[in-house]
């Protein structure tokens, strides 16, 4: 894929998407944890 | 005068009107001008954090390494990729709730009340003073560089002028100023190189004919181990490579002060989607222009000049000064942010708490402004005599900086037995190993990269020391027990909650309406 060696592509080129979903999961996360505060006080 | 060269002026001179602007807001009060009076949002606080964090390094070092290493230079770029969220989600809502019940207005000084220790603060201070510096005079040297090779100027006449610029609204306008000219310079850097990326893109036929002409001059530039396989089998300096710029952020003082200028803690999560977003278009850019460089500049002398002779070779006009504004956009906002760090930690942590404890507001603003100057000059003058690796420099500073106070300030938020022991043999042994690695080359001979050294032992100097100190406070456990945030019921407790608690309830149910008398 991209001409690139197996290797190079697995181990590379998913970051982007990985961090991309992570940065999704904690927005949530911490939107979930911002309402439980809110409805505590 | 050429279009790009005005376009470039008009830009530089317009930072400096909107940095100026913020002078009269911050005139008087040490907090306005020090930390912008906590009042950031999670766009300003995410772009200025980003734009801080990417530097000269991200268009000339970075973009050199991947011109001579090919492909393994990604490493690089996958850990600065998720840096911000990283840092964001352990530090961020912690460090603003620490920072404000600990009155901290500075990095430094907060680690000294969360410590409980002067000698904290005054280590912490020599090796920020110390390693600050040598990360902004690399920002100066790129920037001169880059000037000379753009506007034709000589490269001391380039220095002054860039720097100038940068000094002018930093002492004038303060913190505001800083984080405001970030926000702007965060969105040039963005469209200047992934403008130039997808015009260099185009004009090579895209990411499979680039590898496949990689591969024609030389295979071993598309392995993950580096040009003629340099670093095959040697995980710890992939390891490393990841770690310096995934983690690191979380021991610079001038990127961890953005959580304690946040709003509230309720800005972290939009500052994390931002960031995130603004980070997988940005950093992987400048590495694919290097790639491309080994392509259309074989025979380039000074492979940090990689971004700007492309651009100029290839798309001169108004690409060629989007990009050139982008590069001093980068260079700018991590220098503007390293001084207004470094004033701060000069007049605030060691003039008004060590020197003047009765200085007024208005004098340490004008202190920490003579030191921004002192330091800027100091800056320039360096620059013009000792020109070294803009890339050596920034991985040597950040990995020192990065050693000294990670493990230090997540210590302190995640900790509540962490002392100043702990963290003076932390910051102190994470140091001085990064700095024996490097100047030892030992990574040569253990393969091992000299930002994980230092972590390991700075990470094993901190729970050693612990032992050794006095735990902190009541007061101290108390003030980290609150900055962990509300306190939850355990997700088993709560499952069971009312089944538990409904006999109790109906005992005093009928106990209050027995002794009430009332009828069921």
């Amino acid at each position: 894929m991209f001409n690139l060696p197996a290797e190079t592509f697995w181990l590379l080129v998913p970051w982007p998407f990985i961090w991309m979903a992570a940065g999704v999961i904690m927005y949530f996360k911490m939107r979930k944890e911002d309402l439980q505060e809110e409805q505590s006080e | 005068m050429n279009l790009d060269t005005i376009i470039f002026i008009v830009y530089m001179l317009g930072l400096l009107i909107l940095g100026i602007s913020f002078s009269r807001k911050v005139n008087d009060s040490v907090d306005e001008y020090i930390l912008g009076g906590r009042s950031l949002g999670p766009a300003v606080t995410a772009l200025t954090m980003q734009s801080t964090s990417m530097s000269g390094y991200m268009f000339m070092g970075g973009p050199a390494l991947a011109f001579q290493q090919g492909w393994y230079a990604i490493w690089y770029a996958i850990g600065d990729a998720g840096g911000s969220i990283i840092n964001l989600s352990v530090l961020g809502k912690r460090m603003r709730r620490m920072s404000e019940l600990l009155g901290a207005l500075s990095p430094i000084e907060y680690l000294e009340k969360r410590y409980e220790s002067v000698s904290v603060k005054i280590v912490a201070s020599l090796i920020s003073i110390v390693f600050l510096s040598a990360y902004v005079f690399a920002q100066f040297i790129a920037a001169g560089k880059a000037l000379e090779n753009l506007t034709g100027l000589s490269y001391e006449l380039a220095l002054i002028l860039g720097v100038g610029v940068i000094i002018a609204y930093t002492v004038t306008g303060g913190y505001l100023a800083v984080v405001w000219t970030d926000f702007v310079q965060a969105i040039v850097m963005v469209v200047g190189i992934a403008g130039i990326t997808i015009m260099g893109l185009i004009h090579i036929g895209g990411l499979s004919n680039l590898n496949a002409s990689l591969a024609a001059i030389d295979p071993t530039y598309l392995s993950i181990w580096g040009k003629d396989l340099a670093y095959y089998g040697q995980w710890g300096m992939v390891l490393g490579a990841i770690l310096i710029y995934a983690i690191t952020y979380m021991g610079l003082p001038h990127v961890v002060v953005r959580h304690m200028s946040m709003k509230s803690t309720k800005t972290v999560k939009g500052a994390i989607l931002v960031s995130s977003i603004w980070n997988q278009i940005f950093i992987f850019a400048p590495y694919i222009l290097g790639f491309i460089g080994i392509i259309l500049l074989p025979n380039l002398a000074d492979p940090e000049m990689v971004i700007p002779i492309l651009a100029y070779t290839f798309f001169p006009g108004i690409m060629a000064a989007i990009l050139l504004s982008a590069l001093m956009a980068a260079i700018m906002s991590t220098s503007d942010s390293i001084l207004m760090q470094t004033g701060t930690i000069l007049s605030r942590d060691i003039y008004q708490r060590l020197l003047n404890k009765n200085a007024s507001q208005k004098k340490v603003v004008l202190v920490s402004r003579l030191c921004i100057l002192t330091v800027g000059i100091i800056g320039i003058i360096v620059a013009i005599y000792q020109p070294p690796s803009i890339f050596a420099l920034v991985v040597f500073a950040s990995g020192v900086l990065g050693n000294s106070f990670m493990v230090a300030y997540v210590a302190s938020v995640y900790s509540k037995t962490a002392n100043k022991v702990g963290v003076l043999c932390s910051m102190i042994s994470g140091a001085a190993t990064n700095i024996i690695w490097t100047v030892g080359a030992l990574d040569v001979v253990t393969g091992i990269h000299p930002f994980l050294a230092g972590l390991i032992i700075s990470i094993l100097a901190m729970i050693i020391g612990n032992r050794f100190g006095t735990p902190p406070s009541e007061e101290m456990q108390e003030i980290v027990e609150k900055a962990k945030g509300p306190r939850k019921i355990p997700k088993n407790i709560e499952k069971h909650i009312s089944f538990d608690l409904s006999p109790e309830a109906k005992n005093i149910t009928e106990f209050m309406q027995g002794n009430m008398g009332l009828s069921k």
